[in-house]
């Protein structure tokens, strides 16, 4: 476009198809990892054996930068806007839902603004076509040509698939007024949970704050006053890790005023020797999985010191399998033609030095402790 | 008596003079009129009605398929047997028109339509992988930009950060440097070398003397420097530099006599390559080989777009004081707009762009008028 401006219009049909999208996402149950930083809220979702990253903003008012080409970024946001439509037109008729989204308590009934006011709310379900066949749905069906160990692996990943897109049935969660609503709504929906606000937030409340239902109440307040006793008080942070960890945390660290545990970031997966803070040990060692053990190489001593050593070593008992094996192992790096010995060095090399910062992080969190 | 207009008496004896004095437009109108209807069928009210309807005898409506099928949602069965179907056809359109002889187009090698939603991930075209594969539109976020992070992805981060900023602060570092190494002089040690500096290149009385002999020159330099501090004599052009007649007579029969040395080497040359087809053949072959060996990724990794390199934008950061730790107090750092116009350029859909500033190319000088003062 010729001028930069950004029309009220252009922003409420971006605003129509993110919603959409995130409609399709709890409708499918496909949200997997959320993380939230401080630059936005990043989310992925797996679609179609595709993993989708997307971030949203924190909301508050957004300020237009003067130095981003805004003509460009419509020129462009005109493309992506018919390809979202075409592609939410698509999810939802994989899911055999109506597109244009309508939801169920207005049936039949056109957009008005209420309903309009409903679907941004996120909260409630969207409703169905009606299927004419009743066909067998051969893509849940397990393969039986599989072996059976790999059947039994499936199985597993079926009922871990399952056991996840139910984590918060049975919770019924209200979140106060200076929780962020949309993203927490959207978070705790496709998990299954009940979630509701106050009415004079936003529209489409479905519970109000006296329920006597409540399970879980989201205040992010240093203190709160009035109390319930048949609900737990937590912090937002409670849901983000929930997701992220897969289970339902449990909730006397996310008690208001408590202090956090580390939002970690579900993107990334320890590999073996890397340095895992004793946090997330903690946790691993609760799930029961196993902690990748680290490989700490002995830096490289003087030559000196490794004499001394050797000689200690020497006067030390030392099965005669371990002194060969080690001789051998001598021998062969010896023996290596200098292509090999170059590469073997710098393996060794990168081992040395992620072995001396892990050393090092760890020196540091012992200092910061102790202080 | 009012006096009638008489009509200007026009001769109409010349071309011209006929061609300006006639009034064509009755005859232009007609024949406007008469395209007019030609183009868009003429006045309904002069036909017939014959000319205007007719009578449908037969219906020629298709079975509509029953009411339900239409948003059948096309599952795994139904696709893999609509996909043979099309199959089916698509071989025996090819099988016919192989059979026609007639040069057909074959608009599917060039860009084959595949259906992305159907196709099994193996089989669907490689160059959404690539592209996949270049850089991802939204970047996996480090650990440490977590709105509360542990301690050492924290550091982490700040690490990181340090290190861009060391870099810039050295290179600033640098600059200063050079400035500063040249310490500022005072008048009086101005004034010193002064004189020597400014009579550089200067000609001198002393100074043609000295050209004569080297070692001669160290003395007669010595009492020369002594009287009158000259300095050393710059390279004298003489007058009698200027090419004679007969010297640029001589260049310009050797410039000659070389061009047409190249020119018949070239023609040999030439001509003597109708003996080397076959190993030009073979060079040819082997340059159009390796062309294609340099990956197209490669290239299109390595290519940029437009005039200016992409500069990575500076990270997101909160410092140790400025975490907030709750998601409350939290004060969002960065901003999407230029996150995402960023991401743009740097997956090679933008070129990188510097904003023009406006800016003078002159110093605006100040002055105070005599009034005003």
């Amino acid at each position: 476009p010729q001028e930069g401006h950004i029309k009220a219009k252009v922003v409420k049909n971006c605003r129509r198809l993110a919603l959409e999208f995130l409609h399709f996402v709890v409708a499918s149950k496909s949200l997997k990892k959320v993380f939230v930083s401080i630059k936005g809220i990043y989310y992925q979702a797996e679609i179609n054996g595709e993993n989708v990253t997307w971030v949203m903003p924190h909301q508050f008012s957004q300020e237009l930068p003067s130095d981003v080409d805004f003509r460009i970024m419509l020129t462009f946001l005109e493309f992506y806007v018919t390809l979202l439509g075409f592609i939410n037109f698509r999810l939802y008729h994989t899911l055999n839902l109506h597109y244009p989204p309508k939801l169920q308590l207005f049936s039949g009934d056109d957009s008005s603004e209420e309903s309009e006011d409903l679907l941004a709310s996120l909260a409630h379900n969207l409703s169905a076509r009606p299927v004419e066949d009743a066909e067998e749905d051969d893509s849940e069906a397990m393969d039986l040509s599989l072996e059976p160990a790999l059947r039994a692996a499936q199985e597993k990943a079926d009922q871990e698939k399952n056991r996840f897109q139910k984590l918060f049935a049975g919770c019924r969660i209200f979140l106060g007024r200076e929780t962020p609503r949309e993203s927490l709504v959207f978070v705790i929906r496709t998990l299954g949970g009940e979630v509701s606000w106050s009415s004079s937030q936003a529209a489409g409340a479905t519970f109000g704050e006296t329920d006597d239902d409540i399970t879980h109440q989201i205040v992010d307040r240093p203190r709160q006053s009035h109390r319930y006793l048949t609900r737990y008080y937590v912090q937002p942070q409670w849901v983000y890790d929930c997701v992220n960890a897969c289970k339902l945390l449990p909730v006397e660290s996310y008690f208001p005023g408590a202090d956090l545990p580390a939002h970690l970031s579900p993107f990334v997966e320890a590999a073996e020797g890397e340095y895992l803070p004793p946090e997330q040990v903690a946790m691993m060692e609760e799930e029961g999985e196993d902690v990748p053990v680290m490989e700490l190489e002995p830096p490289q001593k003087s030559r000196k010191r490794k004499a001394a050593e050797e000689a200690v070593e020497i006067a030390d008992e030392r099965t005669e399998a371990k002194k060969e094996a080690d001789e051998e192992k001598e021998l062969a790096i010896m023996a290596m033609p200098k292509k090999k010995k170059r590469l073997y060095d710098r393996i060794m090399h990168s081992r040395q030095k992620k072995s001396t910062e892990v050393r090092k992080l760890k020196q540091r969190r012992a200092a910061v402790e102790k202080s | 008596m009012e006096k009638t207009k008489t009509k200007k008496k026009v001769s109409k004896k010349s071309k011209t003079s006929w061609r300006k004095n006639t009034d064509v437009k009755d005859v232009e109108e007609f024949l406007e009129e008469v395209r007019r209807d030609e183009r868009t069928g003429g006045s309904a009210r002069v036909k017939t009605d014959a000319e205007l309807f007719f009578v449908h005898k037969k219906a020629d409506v298709k079975d509509k398929p029953p009411a339900g099928r239409k948003h059948r949602v096309d599952v795994p069965k139904q696709r893999k047997r609509n996909a043979a179907l099309a199959e089916e056809a698509r071989q025996k359109s090819a099988a016919a028109a192989r059979k026609s002889a007639a040069p057909q187009e074959k608009k599917s090698s060039t860009c084959p339509i595949v259906d992305l939603w159907a196709t099994p991930s193996e089989a669907k075209p490689s160059k959404i992988a690539r592209q996949k594969a270049a850089a991802p539109a939204v970047e996996v976020p480090l650990p440490g930009t977590s709105y509360n992070p542990a301690y050492n992805e924290h550091q982490n981060l700040l690490r990181k950060a340090t290190v861009v900023e060391v870099e810039k602060l050295r290179k600033r570092e640098k600059l200063n440097r050079f400035a500063s190494s040249m310490p500022a002089m005072n008048q009086f040690e101005r004034e010193k070398t002064w004189v020597e500096e400014m009579s550089v290149g200067l000609q001198l009385p002393g100074a043609e003397a000295e050209e004569d002999g080297s070692d001669e020159d160290l003395e007669s330099d010595d009492s020369c420097r002594g009287d009158e501090e000259a300095p050393a004599a710059p390279k004298v052009v003489r007058a009698d530099y200027r090419k004679s007649a007969k010297q640029r007579r001589k260049e310009k029969e050797q410039r000659e006599t070389e061009r047409k040395a190249r020119l018949t080497k070239e023609a040999r040359l030439r001509e003597n390559e109708v003996y080397r087809l076959r190993s030009i053949k073979k060079e040819i072959s082997r340059e159009a080989s390796s062309q294609q060996q340099v990956p197209k990724a490669a290239q299109e990794k390595n290519s940029q777009l437009g005039p200016f390199k992409f500069e990575e934008p500076d990270m997101e950061i909160q410092l140790s004081d400025e975490l907030s730790g709750s998601l409350r107090r939290l004060k969002p750092e960065g901003n999407l707009f230029k996150d995402r116009f960023h991401s743009l350029q740097r997956r090679k859909m933008i070129e990188p762009r510097r904003p023009v500033i406006p800016h003078r190319k002159y110093r605006v000088k100040q002055y105070t008028k005599e009034a005003f003062k």
